[in-house]
């Protein structure tokens, strides 16, 4: 690793960069055992809210395993009515805060209720059905939702409200999508091992993605086999849930860095993933790309293909020690499980192959 | 970080941009970005290093530059399990004495660790942690004398007890028993590091002081244990370790002196079976390491040999595991004729627990969480805070409120590296009620104390809250004196994020078979046996 350059003033990094070379024998001999090895874990990586776990939802899915079934989904009940309380309560928080009035008064009762009493089990009463949907379409709720830069809500709402008829209701078990569609902030880390033929079997490990969570990540960084590293797409507008005035697409960017660069993986594939592409065509149709990155050229704000180039430049000048031929960039919408099911695919291959190569 | 010129020049325009969109980009471009991989392989060459290491993070608060400081407050984090587990441990102390006053039992962590202190006094591990642990006092120097120095003493026991657990499942080659092991792992490191599997990457770094391989060898050692994450279907071995933890949890409450005897029997039947199951399963038996101890002390072992097989289970080939399957099949077999003995024990005890958990959920009440039971008054206040968590699940609120679900809880939290989450709202429960007699000033030294230990930003226990939250308790904690309503309003902030947190972890737990088990239990003890 000669070609490590550090910054003067880091002495324990000039330390430890000595202590690199011989570091990097036992790492590379255990890819090397990784080929004979039965069992290939992939990390995935990133921000908070970039998808991660909804992917690692997704992988569940098509390989028939853990939410597949519904006994397990039944258990998620409560989880997807938290999401629509806490939903809801994040967008009367709002109006609050960004001083829109909530117009009709029935819907003010209802917000108070949320606010105040309402717990996930009173949704079993399919009249909340009526009353939250007759909420979420109230004049004030809806400006709150269209400025929703402004403050922290999940991605889920939209499709939460829409299927409270559902929700709201004492039969209601969750459909794949629903869990998929659920946001719910990981903590600590999980695995999960899918056999993926040939008597291998792949070890996906899901972690958190918010700062506190990101130094948990450090326990798993010896065993690696290839690193998956999601970023959204869609984050462009956004500041952390963490901390409200930072910057998303900075964070992703400064986490990427620390990742790809790290010593660990110099010969591990590296996979970046920009998910969200859904959500992200939607939203630059309605906002100004370029108000967000001063060197993206105006015009083209409006197509999707050159934002994407844009946003892949910003990541790929990031990689400073990384080899850049065991990165593999792609998009990926992770709520449609045709899209991610296919780029799981890709990105599997993309390992495999990577790895034969050793 | 090599191109580093080049590297900002590429990216120059981008942050321009950026600084006039987000309003607080004071914590931005000028930090060097050194990367998480420069530190965390770089080891901690001393303790001082890592002392000054933590007293930058304390200071800048406000700078997110927790990456960069990832490996001491590992460290920090390994350590403060230790205080926290503690802590826990004598919090529960005071919630349900009626449980506590035998020294028999399971949850009180302290004797545990020093009776495994006693029987094994680690030298070097002992005075590198207190060092370490007076470091991380003295950052915090909000906490008491008294505490200080119950930190100090207990906290190397703890780290003795994390590696005892861990080492199974990394030595299972080597035919030394644990007690060796573990000796060579605090004073000797190049002896584990050749005979653990996983630390490769430590072969590397025999050169470096041995300071840093200690901790490096810490680190791993706690990585180790905690990567066995997946949890294994459901086997007789584990219904054990959960039966185990539950006839512990409830000699106890036994007060019948003919019960007591059977009991007496069945104790010393299972300390038996155990060591018996860990010198199959472990090669390296951990009754090794106290021989005497292990008729003495049966209470150490539910929960060192539940984490020592949950590893083992996991980590082990498969072929292991079957064997060890049968082991326990045996075992099981012999006992086989007890079953319907100890099925009688459980069943009275059991309904006696039963008005335990019922008395201590009523002191439970007051928590802000369960509206059920309150006064018109305490609801007003509870609706003054917008966001309080009155979603509480039952499930996870019976979980939590008993002993036995709350360890196993707390167990897997471990294993996922979440148990900031329990360990914080555990220290709010019990911070929550002496709120009421306590003045303004207390109060605020209270709420700095929580500020301190789990929303600071790289602090050891870092829980991972909405940043509106933590900006709400950090402009209220400054002023100084805070009244009731503002304290409980800070708290239920906290809890309402805290909750949400609990419930992801709580949403895996439920699929393991600890939870199914104590489930069962708690539903239909006699079940278990048939």
């Amino acid at each position: 690793m000669g070609n490590i350059v550090v910054s003067p003033h880091d002495k324990e990094g000039q330390h430890h960069m000595m202590a690199t070379p011989t570091s990097n024998n036992p790492n590379g001999g255990s890819a090397a055992t990784a080929k004979n090895k039965s069992e290939i874990t992939v990390l995935l990586l990133g921000a908070g809210e970039s998808g991660k776990s909804t992917l690692f939802k997704q992988v569940q899915f098509f390989h028939g395993v853990g939410i597949t079934h519904d006994q397990e989904r039944i258990e998620l009940i409560e989880i997807v009515r938290l999401n629509v309380l806490e939903n809801a309560k994040n967008l009367v928080a709002a109006t609050q805060h960004l001083n829109i009035p909530i117009e009709q008064p029935e819907n003010r009762e209802t917000a108070k209720l949320i606010i105040n009493s309402l717990n996930t089990n009173d949704l079993e009463d399919p009249s909340w059905s009526k009353r939250l949907y007759s909420l979420w379409k109230d004049a004030g709720i809806q400006k709150a939702y269209e400025n929703r830069e402004k403050f922290q809500l999940y991605d889920s709402t939209e499709y939460l409200f829409e299927n409270l008829d559902r929700i709201c209701s004492d039969k209601y078990v969750p459909t794949v999508v629903d869990v998929i569609r659920t946001r719910t902030k990981t903590i600590g880390i999980t695995d999960m091992k899918f056999d993926v033929g040939d008597g291998k079997q792949l070890r996906l490990v899901d972690v958190g993605g918010q700062r506190n969570e990101r130094r948990k990540w450090i326990h798993f960084f010896n065993t690696v086999d290839a690193v998956v590293f999601l970023t959204s797409l869609s984050e462009f507008d956004l500041n952390l849930y963490e901390d409200n005035g930072y910057w998303r697409v900075k964070e992703s960017l400064r986490v990427f860095n620390e990742v790809v660069n790290n010593a660990l993986f110099y010969k591990v594939p590296f996979v970046l993933l920009f998910n969200k592409r859904d959500l992200f065509e939607k939203k630059i149709a309605t906002k100004s790309f370029s108000k967000y990155f001063s060197g993206f050229n105006e015009a083209e704000e409006k197509n999707p293909v050159a934002c994407i180039e844009y946003m892949t430049k910003l990541f790929l000048n990031e990689i400073t020690e990384h080899p850049l031929d065991t990165v593999s960039v792609k998009t990926l919408s992770a709520i449609d499980h045709d899209n991610s099911k296919q780029v799981f695919e890709e990105v599997k291959q993309f390992i495999m192959t990577q790895q034969h190569r050793e | 970080m090599g191109n580093t010129n080049s590297h900002s020049k590429q990216r120059f325009s981008f942050r321009r941009s950026e600084r006039h969109i987000s309003s607080s980009s004071k914590n931005s471009s000028s930090i060097p970005t050194i990367t998480a991989t420069t530190r965390n392989q770089s080891p901690l060459t001393t303790v001082s290093s890592f002392n000054v290491h933590h007293q930058v993070s304390n200071n800048a608060i406000s700078t997110p530059n927790n990456q960069e400081q990832q490996p001491p407050s590992d460290v920090v984090f390994a350590a403060s399990h230790a205080l926290v587990g503690i802590g826990a441990a004598s919090s529960s102390h005071c919630s349900n004495n009626n449980q506590q006053q035998t020294p028999s039992s399971p949850v009180l962590l302290s004797s545990s660790m020093n009776t495994s202190f006693n029987v094994f006094p680690l030298h070097h591990v002992d005075s590198d942690m207190t060092s370490l642990t007076s470091t991380t006092t003295s950052v915090r120097n909000s906490r008491t004398a008294l505490s200080t120095s119950i930190h100090i003493s207990d906290i190397p026991t703890n780290i003795n007890t994390v590696m005892q657990i861990s080492n199974p499942t990394q030595s299972r080659a080597s035919t030394t028993n644990n007690n060796t092991t573990i000796h060579t792992t605090t004073i000797n490191n190049t002896t584990t590091i050749s005979t653990t599997n996983e630390s490769s990457n430590l072969k590397s770094r025999q050169s470096l002081p041995p300071s840093t391989q200690q901790q490096i060898a810490r680190l791993q050692e706690n990585s180790g244990y905690r990567r066995s994450l997946s949890t294994p279907k459901l086997s007789l071995l584990k219904k054990k370790n959960v039966l185990k933890a539950f006839f512990m949890l409830h000699r106890r409450n036994t007060i019948d002196e003919a019960e007591m005897k059977g009991e007496e029997e069945f104790g010393r039947r299972v300390t038996d079976s155990e060591e018996f199951i860990s010198m199959q399963n472990v090669n390296t038996p951990i009754v090794d390491l106290s021989p005497s101890s292990s008729t003495q002390l049966p209470q150490h072992r539910p929960r060192v040999h539940s984490i020592t097989s949950a590893a083992t289970s996991d980590s082990s080939s498969s072929a292991t595991r079957a064997g060890a399957d049968t082991d326990t099949d045996t075992t099981i077999a012999a006992e086989l004729d007890e079953k319907k003995k100890i099925a009688n024990i459980l069943n009275k005890s059991f309904s006696k627990t039963r008005t335990v958990i019922k008395t201590q959920s009523h002191s439970h009440v007051e928590i802000p969480s369960s509206d059920h039971g309150k006064t018109p008054s305490d609801r007003k206040n509870l609706e003054r805070s917008a966001s309080a968590p009155s979603i509480m699940t039952n499930e996870l609120e019976l979980l939590l409120r008993d002993a036995m679900g709350f360890q196993l809880f707390k167990d897997f939290c471990v294993a996922e590296f979440s148990v900031e989450n329990l360990n914080c709202w555990q220290e709010l429960l019990d911070m929550e009620k002496n709120f009421i007699d306590m003045s303004g000033k207390r109060r605020s030294k209270v709420i700095n104390m929580v500020y301190d230990k789990f929303l600071d930003d790289g602090c050891s226990e870092e829980i991972n809250i909405r940043g509106k939250t933590k900006k709400l308790v950090d402009t209220e904690r400054k002023s100084g004196t805070i009244n009731l309503d503002t304290s409980k309003h800070l708290l239920h902030e906290i809890k309402r994020d805290l909750y949400t947190n609990l419930v992801d972890s709580f949403s895996r737990f439920i699929y393991t078979d600890e939870y199914k088990l104590w489930h069962e239990l708690k539903t239909n003890p006699s079940n278990v046996f048939e």
